[in-house]
C-alpha cells in the first residue's frame, strides 16, 4: 500500500510539472522545445523507484505485464504512461497525447538502457531522454505529414535535448537524496 | 561531491563522469555537422510548394510575377493563399489582399492562411490547435519549411534547380483528394 501511495503522490507530482510547464512560454521559433519537467519524475524513478526496494509484494506496478523492466523501471514506466494519458486529457487533446507518448517510447528506452549501461551519470541518462524523445517526436512528425521537410529541424532539436536534458540532469542529481530520505523514514 | 561513508557507491551516479561529458560532445557534434549539412544545400529560395499528406497542392514561384503575371512595381507585393479543409479533400484559393476570413471560410472547415512575398512565406492565421505554424518564424531559404501538424500541412522553400514532380498541382486553384481525418 506504501508504495501505491508514494507513486501517486509522485503521479501528482508530475502532474503538477506537466502544468506548471504548459504555462511556461517557451518558444524558440522551432517546434517541439520544451523543458520536459515531469521527465525529472521519471527519471528520479529509473533511479531509485519509491525508496526500498524489498518491500515489494504490494506493488501496484506487478500488474503490468512487462518482464523486460526491473521493478523501479515498471514504476517509472506506470507513472510516466498514466501522466502522459492524464495531463493530455486535462491539459492538451488526444493528438497531443500520441504525440508525447511516440517522445515518451523513445526517451524511456533510452533511458533505461542508458542507466543499465552504466557507464553515465543521471545527467548522462537524462541527455539521452532528452535527445530521444526530440528524435522521437521527430520521427513520428516525418510520418504524419509524409515528407522529410521536418528533418531540418533535428539539428536544433537535438541541441535543445541535450540542454535540457543536462538542466534536469543536474535537478535530478540534487533531488535524489531528499527522494531517498523519504523512502527512509517511512520505515 | 556528497560522500559519507557507505553512501558513497550509490552516489555514484550522482556525480559527472567522462561519459557524460563525450555524450553530450557527441551529441553538439551531430547537431554542428548536420546543421552544416544543411546548410550546405541551402539556396536562395525560388519557389514555394504547399503539400497536404503528401501530395502538392500548389508549387508556385516566391516573386509576384508567375502568378498574377504583373511585376511588384514598387507597392504591397505580399499575397495570400488560403487553404481550406472541408470534411473531404482540401483546396487552396490565392487572394491579392488579405481575404476576410469569416466570408471566405466555408462552415464547418479548417483553414491556414499563408501570406507569400519575394521575402518568405509565414501562417497569417490558422485555427489549428497548437498555433504553431503561426508562431513559426518566416521562412525564405531552400530546405526551410513550415509544418502545421493537426492540419498535416507542410509548406516548403525550394531553389531554382530543385527538381519535383508536380502530381496534382492545379495552378493557383488547386484540389486533392484528403485521408480522412487524423483522429
Amino acid at each position: 500500500m506504501r508504495r501505491t501511495a508514494e507513486l501517486g503522490l509522485l503521479l501528482t507530482l508530475s502532474l503538477i510539472l506537466s502544468y506548471v510547464e504548459s504555462l511556461i512560454p517557451f518558444s524558440f521559433g522551432i517546434p517541439g522545445i520544451k523543458l520536459g519537467l515531469p521527465n525529472l519524475i521519471v527519471l528520479l524513478l529509473i533511479y531509485e523507484g519509491t525508496g526500498k526496494k524489498s518491500a515489494g509484494t504490494e506493488d501496484a506496478s506487478r500488474a503490468l505485464p512487462v518482464k523486460l523492466l526491473t521493478g523501479q523501471e515498471r514504476e517509472a514506466f506506470l507513472v510516466n504512461g498514466l501522466r502522459i494519458v492524464l495531463s493530455g486529457f486535462l491539459f492538451g487533446s488526444l493528438y497531443a497525447i500520441l504525440y508525447a507518448l511516440a517522445g515518451a517510447v523513445f526517451s524511456f528506452t533510452a533511458m533505461c538502457l542508458g542507466r543499465r549501461a552504466g557507464c553515465f551519470s543521471m545527467m548522462g541518462v537524462s541527455v539521452l531522454g532528452g535527445v530521444f524523445h526530440n528524435v522521437g517526436q521527430l520521427l513520428v512528425a516525418v510520418a504524419v505529414v509524409e515528407t522529410l521537410a521536418v528533418a531540418y529541424y533535428a539539428p536544433f532539436l537535438i541541441v535543445a535535448g541535450t540542454v535540457t536534458g543536462a538542466l534536469l540532469g543536474f535537478a535530478g542529481m540534487e533531488l535524489l537524496p531528499y527522494l531517498r530520505r523519504m523512502g527512509r523514514e517511512g520505515e | 561531491m556528497f560522500e559519507n561513508g557507505k553512501e558513497t557507491n550509490r552516489n555514484n551516479n550522482r556525480r559527472i563522469r567522462l561519459a557524460d561529458i563525450y555524450l553530450v560532445a557527441f551529441f553538439l557534434f551531430l547537431a554542428m555537422g548536420s546543421l552544416a549539412w544543411i546548410s550546405m544545400g541551402k539556396r536562395e529560395g525560388k519557389r514555394v510548394l504547399i503539400s497536404c499528406d503528401g501530395q502538392t497542392i500548389a508549387d508556385v514561384p516566391l516573386s509576384r510575377e508567375g502568378l498574377f503575371g504583373t511585376a511588384g512595381n514598387g507597392g504591397e507585393t505580399i499575397r495570400y493563399c488560403l487553404i481550406l479543409y472541408p470534411q473531404e479533400g482540401v483546396s487552396c484559393e490565392w487572394y491579392e489582399s488579405k481575404p476576410d476570413l469569416a466570408s471566405a471560410v466555408s462552415e464547418g472547415s479548417s483553414y491556414n492562411l499563408l501570406a507569400v512575398s519575394e521575402f518568405g512565406v509565414s501562417v497569417e492565421a490558422a485555427d489549428c490547435r497548437d498555433q504553431i505554424c503561426v508562431h513559426h518564424r518566416p521562412v525564405k531559404d531552400s530546405t526551410e519549411s513550415i509544418v502545421c501538424l493537426p492540419h498535416r500541412l507542410v509548406v516548403e522553400i525550394a531553389g531554382e534547380t530543385d527538381k519535383r514532380t508536380p502530381d496534382a498541382v492545379a495552378g493557383t486553384r488547386g484540389y486533392v483528394e484528403r485521408r480522412g481525418d487524423w483522429l
